[in-house]
Formats: C-alpha cells, sequence, structure tokens
C-alpha cells in the first residue's frame, strides 16, 4: 500500500514566555501537545474543537510557520518522504509546493497595498514555475478563473472585493503551487450562509479536479461534516477521538465529543426537539498549566474511575474500526 | 395563534442613513408584530437590516441615521403606568419625548448586544453597572439596590457573586462576561427583549448554556424576545416564530417549523438550503446566486428580483406586499407565491 501523503507523530508544539519581574520564570503554553494522524492522498481531515484547544496551531505548524518542538511531520509528495523538520533548500521547496495553505481571515492575510496579480503571482515567481512577465499573468488569470473570479479582476485590490471573493484569491493563491495538500483554517467563518455554500462547493470541486488532500479546521460541526471523511476532535492541545466522519458524528464515544455535539444548533427544528442536551459546565482550562491525568477530567460527567482520570492520561485506541477514542471508559 | 396577545406592532418602518457615498435605504417598511412571551427570530444576512430594526425601535440610531416613517406601537401596561401616561391605546414610541424615552429603555425593552466587550464599560466593575441600571429604574439605592444586583449575578449562575460583582469586565471570561450583559439587560426587568447575535462571540458549547439560560431567564421574568442572528442552527432551537428579512423588507413571517420545513418565499427557500446540516449529507450545497444588493441604490421593485429565479417583469416594478398563503400565519411577500406553490407540489411538498 502507498505511504499516506502526510504522517504526523507526536507532534509537539509549546510556546514559551516568561513572566514575573524579580523571579522571571518560564511558562510553557502547550498548544499541540502529542498529536499522532495519517492524512491520504484526496481525502480531508476535518480538526475540530473549540477556541484555545490548539486547532490552527497545528495548521500552521504543519505548513511549517511554526517550526514544532518535538515529533516528525512526514510529506511523501512523490514517493519520496521527506522529514519537514531540519528541511534543506531544496527539500523546503519541495514542501512549498505540496502544502500551502488558506487563512481565516482574508481581510488580514491579503497584502492591502497589493494587486491580485501580484498576490497570486508571487508564488509562482518564487517557487519559479513561471518565466518571464508574460507566463506569469497568464497563469495568474487561469488561476483567478478556476475560482471563479473573472481576467479582469487581475488589477485590482482586496479592498474592491466582497468577503467571498477575497476567500477565493486566498485559495486561487494557495492553488498557485499546485499543492497536494491544502491547510484550511476555518475557510468560511468570515462570510454569510449563501457565500459559505459557494465557497465550500469551489472546495469539494477543485480537491476532486486538482486531486488535493485538505485538512480543514473549523469550530463549526455543521460545515466540518459536510466537508470531511474523517474527523479529529481535539482538546487543549490533544486529539480526543478521531475516525471516520459518519462514525464520529452518528456515534461520539469520547464524552467531550458527545457534549459537543449535543450543543450544536442544528438548522432542522424537528431534529431541536428531541435533542437531549449536555451542558458542559466550567469553562476550558488554561493551557499553560493543563489539568493532570486527562485533561477534560474537570469538566467530565462520566468519569469512570476518578483516580486514574485525575492522574493519568489515557491514549488513542481503536475502539471500533477506523475510530480512535482517547478515554478511560473504552480502555479498561 | 389569534389567540395570543400582542405586544408590539411594528408598521411600515422605513430608515435611512446618510453617509457621504449617499443614502443608504437600509429599511423599506418593515412591518411585524410581536406576541407576549414569544421569541420572535430575525433572521438575514449581513447587512439585511436586522440589527437596523431593532436600532430604529429603540431609537438608537445614532446621528447619521433616521426614521423617517412607521410606527411602532408598544402594548404594555406597566410601562404606560410607570411613563404616567392614562388614557387608551398603546405606547407610540417613535412619538416619545427623548427623557420618556430613556425610561422605556429600561423597563420597556432593553438590549443584549453581540460583543460583551465593548458594550460593557472597561473602566467599571461589574457591579457599578449593574448599580446603574437598579438605581436608575427601580429606584432602589445603598444596601438594598447591592442585594438586588448580587440576586441579578445568582440568576445568571455566576458565582461566587459577592466576587463578581468586584470584578472589571477584563477580568471575565467572554461567556461570563455575556451572562453580565444578560442580567444588566434583566435589571429592570423590561416586557422586551432584543438579543442582537447574543452568542456570536462565543464556543458552542458556552453558547449552548447561554441560550438555555436565556430561555429560562425568559420564562421566569416572562419577557419577550427579539432574536436577531444569521445562524439558522440558533433559530431552529430558540425561537417561536421566524421573520426572514433580506435588503431592508420583511419577506416571509412563519412559525418556525413551517419556516424550515415549507418555507415559500424564493430567498427563504435559498437561505435555508445554503446551510449545511448534520442531519444528513449531501454532496453539494445549494446556493443564490448574485450578491447582496448595495444598499444606497437599491433594486427596484422587488429587491430579491435580480437574484430571484421566478422573477418577471412586476417584480422589478412594483415592491410587493406581505399577504397570507396558506394560513392565517404564514406571511410571504412575492408576486409568484403561485408558481412556487405549484413547483412545490412538483417536488412533493417539502423543500
Amino acid at each position: 500500500m502507498a505511504k499516506p501523503l502526510l504522517e504526523v507523530k507526536n507532534l509537539k508544539k509549546f510556546f514559551t514566555f516568561q513572566r514575573g519581574l524579580v523571579k522571571r520564570k518560564t511558562f510553557y503554553l502547550r498548544a499541540v501537545d502529542d498529536v499522532t494522524f495519517d492524512l491520504e492522498r484526496e481525502k480531508t481531515l476535518g480538526v475540530v474543537g473549540e477556541s484555545g484547544c490548539g486547532k490552527t496551531t497545528l495548521g500552521k505548524t504543519i505548513v511549517g510557520l511554526y517550526p514544532p518542538d518535538s515529533g516528525s511531520i512526514t510529506l511523501n509528495p512523490n514517493g519520496n518522504p521527506i522529514n519537514t523538520l531540519n528541511p534543506n533548500d531544496e527539500e523546503l521547496k519541495i514542501i512549498r509546493k505540496t502544502v500551502q495553505m488558506v487563512f481565516q481571515d482574508p481581510q488580514s492575510s491579503l497584502n492591502p497595498r497589493w494587486p491580485v496579480r501580484n498576490i497570486v503571482g508571487e508564488p509562482l515567481e518564487i517557487l519559479k514555475l513561471v518565466s518571464g512577465r508574460k507566463e506569469k499573468e497568464s497563469k495568474v488569470i487561469e488561476l483567478l478563473e478556476t475560482v471563479g473570479l473573472k481576467p479582469e479582476h487581475i488589477n485590482r485590490y482586496p479592498h474592491e472585493f466582497s468577503g467571498g471573493q477575497r476567500q477565493r484569491i486566498g485559495i486561487a493563491r494557495a492553488l498557485a503551487s499546485q499543492p497536494d495538500l491544502m491547510v484550511l483554517d476555518e475557510p468560511t467563518s468570515a462570510v454569510d450562509v449563501s457565500v459559505q455554500a459557494q465557497v465550500l462547493n469551489l472546495l469539494k470541486d477543485l480537491q476532486k479536479e486538482k486531486k488535493m488532500a485538505y485538512l480543514f479546521i473549523s469550530h463549526d460541526l455543521g460545515v466540518v461534516h459536510h466537508m470531511a471523511d474523517e474527523i479529529a476532535v481535539q482538546y487543549l492541545g490533544q486529539i480526543v477521538e478521531y475516525g471516520d466522519s459518519e462514525k464520529v458524528f452518528n456515534n461520539p464515544m469520547h464524552p467531550y465529543t458527545k457534549a459537543l455535539l449535543s450543543a450544536l444548533p442544528v438548522a432542522d427544528p424537528e431534529f431541536e426537539a428531541h435533542k437531549k442536551r449536555i451542558i458542559l459546565t466550567g469553562t476550558l482550562p488554561n493551557a499553560i498549566s493543563p489539568p493532570p491525568g486527562c485533561r477534560f477530567h474537570t469538566r467530565c460527567k462520566e468519569l469512570v474511575d476518578e483516580k486514574k482520570c485525575k492522574s493519568e492520561c489515557p491514549a488513542l485506541k481503536e475502539v471500533e474500526k477506523n475510530h480512535k477514542v482517547a478515554c478511560w471508559i473504552y480502555d479498561r | 395563534m389569534s389567540d395570543k396577545e400582542i405586544l408590539m406592532e411594528v408598521k411600515d418602518l422605513v430608515t435611512r442613513f446618510y453617509t457621504e457615498d449617499g443614502v443608504v435605504k437600509a429599511l423599506e417598511g418593515v412591518t411585524f408584530s410581536l406576541y407576549k412571551g414569544e421569541t420572535l427570530a430575525l433572521v438575514g444576512e449581513t447587512g439585511c437590516g436586522k440589527s437596523v430594526t431593532a436600532l430604529s425601535i429603540l431609537r438608537l440610531l445614532g446621528m447619521s441615521g433616521k426614521t423617517l416613517k412607521g410606527e411602532v406601537l408598544f402594548y404594555d401596561e406597566e410601562s404606560k403606568k410607570r411613563l404616567g401616561m392614562t388614557g387608551k391605546g398603546p405606547i407610540e414610541i417613535l412619538k416619545l419625548e427623548s427623557k420618556q424615552m430613556l425610561k422605556i429603555r429600561g423597563f420597556g425593552m432593553s438590549m443584549i448586544t453581540q460583543d460583551p466587550m465593548t458594550s460593557l464599560n472597561p473602566v467599571y466593575t461589574v457591579g457599578e453597572q449593574l448599580l446603574e441600571v437598579i438605581e436608575l429604574h427601580k429606584g432602589m439605592s445603598g444596601d438594598e439596590a447591592k442585594k438586588e444586583a448580587l440576586r441579578l449575578i445568582e440568576d445568571v449562575e455566576l458565582t461566587p457573586p459577592e466576587e463578581i460583582f468586584k470584578k472589571y469586565p477584563h477580568q471575565l471570561s467572554g461567556g461570563q462576561r455575556q451572562r453580565i450583559v444578560i442580567s444588566i439587560s434583566l435589571a429592570a426587568e423590561p416586557a422586551l427583549i432584543f438579543a442582537d447575535e447574543p452568542t456570536t462571540a462565543l464556543d458552542v458549547t458556552i453558547q449552548a448554556r447561554v441560550l438555555e439560560l436565556m430561555q429560562e431567564l425568559k420564562e421566569k421574568f416572562q419577557t419577550s424576545l427579539i432574536l436577531i442572528t444569521h445562524n439558522l442552527g440558533i433559530v431552529a432551537e430558540t425561537s417561536d416564530r421566524i421573520c426572514v428579512m433580506y435588503a431592508g423588507r420583511v419577506v416571509e413571517v412563519a412559525d418556525k417549523f413551517t419556516l424550515f420545513k415549507r418555507p415559500l418565499h424564493p430567498y427563504s427557500q435559498g437561505l435555508i438550503a445554503a446551510v449545511p446540516v448534520v442531519t444528513e449529507k449531501r454532496d453539494r450545497l445549494s446556493y443564490i446566486g448574485g450578491t447582496v444588493p448595495n444598499l444606497i441604490h437599491p433594486p427596484s421593485g422587488c429587491r430579491f428580483h435580480p437574484r430571484c429565479p421566478y422573477a418577471t417583469d412586476i417584480c422589478k416594478e412594483k415592491m410587493p406586499e406581505l399577504k397570507p398563503v396558506e394560513t392565517e400565519d404564514h406571511l410571504v411577500e412575492c408576486w409568484h407565491m403561485d408558481e412556487v406553490l405549484k413547483d412545490l407540489e412538483e417536488k412533493g411538498g417539502v423543500c
């Protein structure tokens, strides 16, 4: 069997900062703490979780915007695995070509002083994918057309576009290097529902056409369910449940996933009327000093073995086929 | 629903904003009524006039905005008594003097805003901000007022109340802050609360609790609620009736089960079909073509006609009116209701 496109093993990303005037102490914010998963070609992995759980950090670390602290990220673009931890210049170029990112807020991720020509053309130039101005221009126009924009938009500036169009520019820029993997960080959280539907359709079409894999980060479970083949539920830097999208949605096993799904308002009043809601008490604990043991134990309603939950951290374990859960309930 | 008592009637509200780029025709004849004790949701995309409707009724439009026409009739006996008004008939909100309006904005109606970080004053403690409302509208002072404030903090499930009372907004989390805003809006026990995207800034798990809390408090204080949101999930969960707005017009009004099962206005149909839901897996989402119109130069006639699949000449010329279709309580404004209904029959009755 061919190797998966992306292999992430025991990935850790801590942010350090110092506090205190007299006694300076170093603190670690465990944004991504021991995350392991694979992503196959042409598949979509949805990453869900509350704000502050480290979803975005995970995405940025995979793209290479943050250097990981430990663990490994391996890419297999064309049979030769590349470890993205300490790449040399040549490898870095391949990594950049293989992995691209679409950011959450198109307002702040597009340079307001650049016309679309430069924004979309920059990756082409840096990665030396085109030679000469003419070729660059025709390639940029081609990219704009793929995402549903018009050739005459090439000389416009970001502020002349609507939110949905700006997000399309972001997608065009990411497509420029013909990536195998796209990291989509909340690509539709800044737009309205009808525009969101257009952007999601576009992303699905592009995936089929260009044979890309997506890492789809979102807090909107409805959108993730629509897009993803597999789902990873993240809580305080760790993946607590991982598996086929249908399995996770129809049969959530981790208490946190159960609560998360039950809290989601669904646009279907009849479904809402019969739904049982699990309300989580308390707030997301601080990632600087996460609770010992299972990190969810402070809000968990189903503490099976209080002593164990509070002292030992459960590992992700396959409970049924393609469905892994990190909880002591299923690990006894 | 005819057996229910009406709390407020909004008739033909027209609001304009005067900006450097031109006159923004934000509301063009908004009409709806609100029953006592119900939750009415105003739904629509950004810029359709949901928030402006609330601000027009509260008369908080600011310098550049003006309500040119329309009536807001408020049938609340308690408010009438406290304003010292005698005589029959409702309070005409738009004709009140600003002093009376100040009072109405306490015991008559209040508002929960979207972003609690900007609606709370950062330099006053939570307690001081609560006391202000209590002293102003309830006429309490000293220990009595403080007791009342602590009771309100307890009502929104923040513990321990004494400690929360002394805290500044930045010392609280987003969910806690929104709870404080809710408690302030409830402080004067208003008959009507506007909740403008009350949970947009919150995470789903916290949102669920805040929505539940709002529902409980609504029942406890017997207030009515106008919920403004673009999130159809929240609407399905919490509202009783729904008003769909588009470009400054109310295009459809119905109870929530009808509106989700059998939306009749082409815009409502498009909006509901565009939302991905976890209860069914669709391969593609349908969407409404085109973009939301610029309200400085809104389209003539029915404002939805440039994006509407049913549009004909009459849609470009004349604005349709809200009319009951099928049942008394299902109001739709569209020239082509017959064709829409015929298409629905062909599809088997449900959208």
